[in-house]
């Protein structure tokens, strides 16, 4: 053991000159590199897949935070509610305060994107196997896509219209192509349990949760020609019922266009409640 | 010279890392854990919601090493056929036969494994969770180390939180089961006092005279015990 601890003594000290003398041939003009300003093209959509019992998770909602201070509007975020860390909607019982925030789309796309271990993250992505990255990667993901042009724009406006969500997208191209668009609904302030690294937390606020998809995975196809723009009108049922139960004020609508399993824009929307 | 400096640094990397990785296991009380052997795990959370409890087993087990380890793995089987979480690392991953690997020790820092029950709402809190725990170096046979570990809730050492306050309804009365002196109110549809008593211990309050309606009654202070009745 004395001749290892020995060896270990005299193979450190042998590193540590070998790194002093690598590092002097660094030139101090090159030791500074300036970080360009952003120019954000496009808005991005990065998808939080997360769980209730994820005692990890809340890290990642954090993260998601900072992203969303760094870039504003151009970032949208969705926490999906997925997999063996989740808590499903059906698990749901509102007398005993158990609350469950998973859907079965958002349980769908969890697996349509492989993901078999939580938080994990997806940058303008669909239907992608490759695409579910760590936590440690967002901000470098975000910041490469929301860089890069798109020949497509997206706005949407929504509406509550007598319990349901009324969804007006306007969409236009500078090609002709056809795209896929899909609509959500995502909740902010829901409170609900989470499992965070100091214990259980009954009253965790969550934000940006996944409430309900319109479309299949495959999306709704749109027909794009250069100088024209193509109104989607979507309609979509305000839930309030035993299991699930949306707070109108807290609700938005997420509307992205993607091609493959390219998203090539999104946009998200507060929804519009009427005063009666 | 470069290639002089990449020889040196190459034979300096190969004796600082020739001993053996020792990875030792504890408990999270700090008591170290010998290869091997079976531990027990009594100090449970089961804390009755309604019909289910919200159930916690988590021994908060740690690994320690006087050096930094790379490519550090940890399984975890349970062979009680429970759903149990490792949430080592960055990430969570749950089933009855889990694995994390490509995770990284610093030396003499500790690693806590985050390995538990899988937390939730059980209706029976589960007895005797089985788990073969194993942490080793990729391709290092000698850094291997096993361990079995029950968490039991067979045992009076658990706790059962039982709710401290307990109110329900039936036939006609609101049954009540108090730890400390509190006050009972009763609101109709409108929003407007009907009925406010004093209570302590257990008993009844009864709602007959009140009219057809929907009511929600509470135990001031106790954001869980508002209920809605409907009096027909």
């Amino acid at each position: 053991m004395t001749s290892n601890i020995i060896k270990g003594i005299f193979g450190t000290a042998l590193l540590s000159a070998v790194m002093t003398l690598s590092s002097c041939n660094i030139a101090p003009d090159d030791r500074y590199v300036e970080m360009p300003a952003i120019k954000a093209e496009r808005t991005v959509l990065l998808m939080d897949f997360t769980g209730q019992i994820c005692v990890n998770c809340p890290a990642a909602h954090e993260k998601m935070e900072e992203l969303k201070q760094q870039y504003g509007d151009k970032l949208v975020c969705v926490s999906i509610h997925a997999g063996e860390m989740a808590t499903s909607v059906n698990e749901t019982n509102f007398e005993y305060n158990r609350i469950g925030l998973m859907i079965e789309a958002g349980n769908q796309m969890n697996d349509a994107f492989g993901i078999t271990k939580w938080p994990m993250g997806v940058v303008d992505k669909i239907n992608d196997k490759n695409a579910a990255i760590l936590m440690d990667e967002w901000a470098g993901a975000v910041r490469l896509e929301i860089e890069k042009p798109t020949d497509i724009s997206i706005d949407a406006t929504a509406e509550y219209q007598g319990n349901d969500i009324v969804v007006k997208t306007e969409l236009a191209s500078q090609n002709e192509q056809e795209v896929r668009l899909q609509v959500w609904v995502i909740e902010d302030g829901i409170i609900a349990t989470q499992l965070t690294p100091d214990g259980r937390d009954k009253n965790y606020v969550h934000n940006n949760v996944l409430r309900d998809v319109k479309y299949d995975a495959s999306g709704l196809g749109v027909n794009l020609t250069p100088g024209t723009t193509q109104n989607v009108e979507t309609t979509i049922a305000c839930k309030w019922t035993d299991k699930e139960r949306w707070n109108k004020e807290k609700l938005s609508v997420v509307a992205f266009v993607f091609k493959g399993t390219e998203i090539l824009n999104v946009v998200r929307t507060p929804l519009k409640v009427s005063d009666q | 010279m470069k290639k002089l400096l990449l020889s040196l640094a190459s034979v300096a990397l190969a004796m600082t890392t020739a001993s053996a990785q020792d990875i030792k296991c504890y408990m999270g009380t700090g008591d170290l854990l010998e290869s091997g052997k079976t531990y027990e795990f009594n100090d449970i959370v089961a804390e009755q919601e309604g019909d289910q409890y919200w159930v916690e087993m988590d021994p908060k087990m740690y690994l320690m090493c006087d050096q930094d380890v790379a490519d550090l793995y940890v399984n975890a089987k349970c062979t009680s056929g429970h759903q149990i979480g490792l949430c080592c690392g960055s990430t969570c991953v749950s089933g009855t036969d889990v694995t994390k690997d490509g995770l990284t020790m610093v030396a003499n820092t500790k690693f806590n494994l985050d390995f538990d029950l899988k937390p939730g709402n059980y209706e029976v809190v589960p007895e005797n969770v089985t788990t073969e725990l194993t942490v080793g170096v990729k391709d290092k046979a000698e850094t291997v180390k096993s361990y079995t570990v029950i968490m039991n809730s067979k045992s009076s050492a658990v706790q059962l939180v039982k709710n401290a306050n307990a109110l329900s309804y039936m036939n006609g009365s609101i049954l009540y089961n108090v730890e400390k002196p509190g006050r009972l109110t009763v609101w109709n549809a409108n929003g407007q006092k009907v009925i406010e008593k004093n209570i302590s211990n257990n008993g009844t309050v009864s709602l007959k005279g009140l009219a057809k309606g929907i009511y929600l009654y509470s135990l001031a202070g106790d954001r869980n015990s508002v209920r809605k009745i409907i009096v027909k």
